[in-house]
């Protein structure tokens, strides 16, 4: 591989990225006939010319296009950097250290925007986040494939799968010889898919730089589930964790808030801001209690409306909460509906400092310690709401 | 279809229900005369025999989901419940020489003060008492367009004739046959006009038909009747009961009504609200007042609170003081048990369980209860 480069040092420019996935094949020697069997690169000086007759139509092409692209993201980082230093001068700051977060306020500043889209607002980042990376050689110069999968046409992907297999299948066998001395697999060792999930398709497109389909994401899914389930897995824990990315919220919501307490002895929980909409809620939690409830110093009767009382009601039915604990809720902003979301966030959230940890799972799962980010969609010009039309008429 | 019919001889797929659980029955009291009341039928139901209710109650006075309630029941049954039963309990120990005791209901929406009055005029019917009763005072001041004139007779003032001779009728309804028992006359010489006279002497029945045919009197009838009726109290020839629901629209900041001239008319410019205003002045004696006031009576700005100081204001808070103010509160839990026991027996609720839920998500608000339950 170092050799390639040594070659092709005047076309290749060092930015160009060689092939990460190399570990698993046995780099071959690449120089021609007259090298066959050698892997010594004392007479490599001889080789060159006959190498760069010998190089293929498809390996030129490579080349002229990975130096096209490198020359264009040298022109583009050279461009940020001086337009970078050019913002900086233009606020009055330091253009040593003028970060990336400066330049978007910078930007934000100088040209404000009233698009609704975050996307379609301008901005300035560097050209690596803008521009897509691009596949290095997959293939030497005579043409021939790096790549034991490149003809599968998604060589990093199959790659996995492959591996994925073997391991499978070097668990059954492990797995038979246990059987054979009369082992069963351990059960604690067990792995267990909690607290973490598989890398979403985007990741593992990113990991691999190939464009996969559902089709491909399922398999791949559906592969390493069967690795993970297999009962002797956990021989195997570091290659399944590569694909596996934590469930960070989860951590987070398991977490109960901290108890305070009262003079007389109560325990209680408050939870400050809690969203829904464009509402607003502190919610107190009192435990033990008796079912007494407030809301902006009315009881339930605060909302008219059932839907609005059967969500504050839901998180202590599902509990069953009702008559232990006492709630006093401030709810401002919003509507009905906000208010009432607000408060029930508000107490579920502050409710898992009082119940069992599987209680808690259960909530989690019943979406009670989901916050709801989602808003009001805006009203579009040439329509009537957000998402009606007008009536059409035809004349 | 039809061989399936044939078959299972139900026109749908659906199988009858067996029932699977023992439909409880409701606590009731057997004393009919709300005179016997006492503490010991405290949250149980009582039934009002169907000639009383049409007789007090045809023309106004319970409260419209109930009355349809009472239809589908096919009873007029009411819970006993603490507040009138205090009322009642004072009206039987009062010492009527003295002038007439006045009590204020209060709660909050839908918590039975309507239903509470209701009783207090079973009793008040049954004891003989000359009901002055009005069902419910914005019906005076809202609802339509309604005929109103400038008052001949009192400067200043506006008549709304079709209603108070509406209110006439339900007066005579409530009234008449008692009224003829008495055999009360009018003590003076009503002129109305040129032609129309009433003498002195005429009998109270003859006096307010009069009001009821020539409505342009309407207005001034009640007021002499309001005064006929306390001098004839005064002079021990009868005992009077006022009973006013939705009273705190009194003191409303507007009405919807406007008058020819398309004057808006404030509340207190309206003669039957002066007239409704000297009913509760306690310059008579052998009789007793009793107010409601509801939140849902005011102005649909001022609802925040139940408490009669906020309802009424401090105009109308001197105008009645002193006065007994008596809570209606929402249902205990043996109040609740109970009625949730006589909604199951009537198939009104139709399955057991879920009490708790009930009653958080009603706050054992009845009215709230009865609304809830009709879907279940």
């Amino acid at each position: 591989m170092m050799s390639i480069t040594r070659l092709f040092a005047s076309l290749v420019t060092k930015k160009l990225n060689i092939l990460k996935l190399t570990s698993n094949y046995v780099p071959r020697c690449t120089y021609g006939l007259n090298n066959v069997g050698s892997n010594d690169p004392g007479i490599e000086i001889e080789e060159k010319k006959i190498v760069e007759e010998k190089t293929s139509l498809a390996m030129r092409a490579y080349l002229q296009r990975a130096t096209l692209y490198n020359n264009f993201m040298e022109q583009q980082t050279h461009e940020f950097q001086v337009g970078k230093r050019h913002l900086a001068n233009m606020m009055g700051v330091d253009p040593e250290t003028f970060t990336q977060k400066d330049i978007n306020e910078a930007i934000e500043y100088l040209f404000p925007s009233g698009l609704y889209d975050p996307k379609a607002r301008p901005f300035m980042k560097p050209p690596s986040e803008v521009f897509p990376p691009k596949k290095d050689a997959e293939f030497d110069e005579s043409g021939r494939p790096f790549h034991v999968f490149f003809y599968t046409g998604k060589p990093n992907f199959y790659l996995i799968l492959h591996n994925i297999a073997t391991k499978l299948s070097e668990l059954n066998k492990f797995e038979d010889s246990l059987r054979k001395n009369n082992i069963l697999p351990d059960d604690n060792k067990k792995l267990s898919s909690i607290g973490s999930q598989w890398l979403s398709k985007e990741d593992v497109e990113k990991l691999t730089v190939e464009k996969l389909s559902d089709y491909e994401y399922k398999h791949f899914t559906i592969a390493i589930e069967r690795l993970l389930k297999h009962p002797c897995s956990y021989k195997y824990v570091e290659f399944i964790a590569q694909y596996q990315k934590p469930m960070i919220t989860t951590k987070a919501i398991m977490e109960s808030s901290p108890v305070e307490y009262t003079k007389d002895g109560k325990a209680y929980v408050t939870v400050k801001d809690c969203p829904r909409k464009s509402a607003r809620a502190d919610v107190t939690v009192f435990y033990p209690g008796t079912g007494k409830l407030s809301i902006n110093g009315k009881g339930i009767e605060f909302f008219d409306d059932i839907q609005a009382r059967e969500q504050i009601l839901f998180p202590l039915l599902f509990t069953d909460m009702v008559e232990k604990v006492d709630i006093e809720a401030t709810v401002r902003g919003g509507g009905i509906s906000g208010k009432a979301g607000a408060i029930r966030f508000g107490i579920s959230w502050s409710l898992r400092s009082f119940v069992e940890p599987e209680t808690v799972e259960r909530m989690r799962i019943a979406g009670l310690l989901q916050k709801d980010y989602r808003r009001r969609e805006r009203k579009k010009p040439g329509q009537a709401r957000a998402r009606r039309k007008f009536t059409w008429k035809k004349r | 279809m039809k061989a399936y019919r044939r078959v299972c001889n139900y026109a749908t797929a659906a199988v009858k229900q067996e029932a699977q659980y023992q439909i409880p029955t409701a606590s009731r009291t057997d004393k009919k005369n709300p005179a016997d009341h006492d503490s010991h039928d405290l949250s149980k139901f009582y039934t009002i025999d169907a000639k009383t209710v049409s007789s007090i109650f045809y023309t106004g006075g319970l409260p419209k989901p109930f009355v349809e309630q009472t239809t589908v029941f096919a009873e007029t049954a009411l819970m006993v419940r603490n507040p009138a039963l205090e009322i009642i309990h004072s009206l039987k120990s009062a010492d009527y020489h003295k002038p007439a005791r006045r009590y204020l209901l209060y709660g909050q929406t839908g918590s039975g003060k309507s239903l509470s009055l209701a009783h207090i005029l079973h009793y008040a019917y049954s004891s003989k008492f000359i009901l002055y009763h009005i069902p419910y005072v914005p019906i005076w001041l809202k609802y339509g367009r309604k005929e109103v004139n400038w008052s001949p007779t009192k400067n200043g003032l506006a008549d709304v004739p079709l209603i108070a001779a509406q209110w006439l009728k339900h007066f005579k309804h409530q009234n008449g046959a008692l009224l003829d028992e008495l055999n009360l006359t009018t003590s003076q010489d009503y002129i109305w006009s040129i032609r129309e006279t009433t003498p002195k002497g005429t009998t109270l029945n003859e006096f307010i038909s009069h009001g009821i045919n020539r409505a342009k009197f309407a207005c001034d009838c009640m007021d002499y009747l309001l005064n006929e009726l306390k001098a004839h109290c005064s002079n021990n020839k009868c005992k009077m009961l006022v009973a006013i629901d939705g009273f705190n629209a009194f003191f409303n900041e507007k009405t919807d009504l406007k008058t020819e001239d398309r004057v808006k008319v404030t509340p207190q410019q309206v003669s039957m609200v002066q007239t409704g205003l000297s009913a509760v002045l306690s310059d008579w004696n052998n009789g007793a007042i009793v107010m409601v006031t509801s939140p849902r009576a005011a102005l649909n700005t001022r609802r925040e609170s139940h408490l009669p100081i906020y309802l009424i204001g401090r105009q109308g808070f001197e105008h009645i003081d002193p006065f007994i103010p008596v809570l209606v509160p929402e249902l205990s839990t043996i109040e609740f048990n109970n009625m949730l026991d006589y909604y199951e027996e009537k198939r009104w609720l139709q399955k057991p369980g879920g009490r708790k839920e009930l009653e958080f998500l009603t706050s054992k608000l009845p009215a709230d209860l009865m609304l809830r339950c009709a879907s279940l």
